[in-house]
């Protein structure tokens, strides 16, 4: 990412101070929720790196009182989303419909080094390929309802759509993951 | 209680604690009675606590090399020294001479005037909202467009305006 130039916002204490802290308390979360989001650790360290930037740039539109890592977390989905689209070309992702049949391509979105190979378990292996299977959003409404458990109305926030959409992205997500579960553990 | 069998998407917003007072009691009380919505509500319980499962055993520590390179990127985006401070580091070892503090002085007007300038505080809103385009736009994915949505949503008033009072500090400070 090129650094325009910026010609003026001296940085203050504060300003470090708060970029500091802000990795130091949420820098772990993020980097995980960021490695489940894209399920690809060079990808993860990019998105994860580029968030606090813009953290550091932003801080001051952070409202005290709002939580920082839904704040983050918003950053990092939008800016995952537009490296999808920047890649676009590499990956030819179909933005589905919320009404239409959802067909499971097999296709691993970003993948260069999968994380498969970070949990020896089976079982973990199984969860890890049938979440990489699924496409993006249904990856990131099932990361953030179940491992993050952020309610409906949180995940609408985060992700910039209707509780509408929410739920029925996590419905169709859940029966497709439950599908690709069974497709990997009867493989292995 | 006799009721008809919930459906998968029901027992989803039970799980996440998504349904009404009303429908949530009611739900619990036909999952007491009825083994078959029990079993599919065992079955959705599953996949969430596997997920939650597969979330910790491959939790990983944030790599060092991130932090170094996320500091990295915020020092080379700090601003050069402005023009008064390297004349002041210019002079700083030398006699201070008449000449030299005019030199500084008019140095120092001229920047100020620059700087009073409105066009510097519109181009860096513009710049501002096209570099943090991501931050606001809180369209999903699948939205084509970027920059307008960025406009349209309720964080970019305020952004605006903090870009407009850091524009005004800074006038402020060269004064
Ligand atoms: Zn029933």
């Amino acid at each position: 990412m090129a650094a325009p130039r910026k010609p003026f916002d001296p940085p203050s204490p504060e300003q470090t101070a708060f970029l500091e802290r802000a990795i130091e308390q949420h820098g772990k979360a993020t980097y995980n929720f960021a490695l489940r989001l894209t399920h690809n650790e060079a990808d993860a360290r990019d998105l994860t790196q580029e968030a606090f930037i813009r953290v550091y740039r932003a801080w001051r539109s952070f409202q005290p009182g709002t939580s920082f890592v839904s704040w983050i977390y918003r950053i990092v989905t939008n800016l995952y989303r537009d490296e999808l689209r920047r890649r676009k070309g590499r990956y030819q992702e179909e933005i589905p419909e919320d009404n239409a049949p959802q067909e499971y391509s097999g296709a691993r979105p970003l993948a260069v080094e999968p994380i498969e190979d970070l949990v020896e378990s089976q079982f973990g292996e199984t969860m890890s390929k049938a979440l990489a299977a699924l496409s993006p959003d249904q990856r990131q409404v099932v990361v953030l309802a179940d491992i993050e458990e952020y309610s409906y109305q949180e995940i609408a926030e985060i992700v910039g759509c209707s509780i509408g959409t929410v739920r029925s992205r996590l419905h169709r997500a859940r029966q497709q993951l439950r599908k690709l579960v069974e497709h990997y553990s009867a493989k292995s | 209680m006799n009721q008809e069998h919930t459906t998968t998407e029901n027992i989803i917003d039970y799980l996440h604690h998504e349904l009404g007072p009303e429908a949530d009691a009611a739900l619990l009380l036909h999952l007491k009675s009825c083994a078959q919505c029990a079993a599919m509500y065992e079955e959705q319980a599953r996949l969430s606590e596997s997920l939650r499962a597969f979330a910790r055993a491959s939790e990983r520590e944030l790599p060092q090399g991130v932090v170094a390179r996320i500091w990295d990127a915020v020092d080379a985006q700090a601003p050069q020294p402005s023009v008064t401070q390297r004349i002041a580091a210019f002079f700083r070892p030398a006699i201070v001479v008449p000449v030299a503090a005019v030199l500084v002085v008019g140095a120092f007007f001229g920047y100020s005037a620059t700087h009073h300038a409105s066009p510097m505080i519109t181009i860096d809103a513009a710049y501002y909202l096209r570099d943090h385009a991501s931050i606001n736009n809180t369209m999903p994915f699948g939205e084509s467009s970027v920059e307008p949505t960025s406009l349209r949503s309720d964080e970019s008033a305020s952004d605006q305006q903090w870009v407009a009072s850091t524009g005004a500090s800074a006038v402020a400070e060269t004064r």
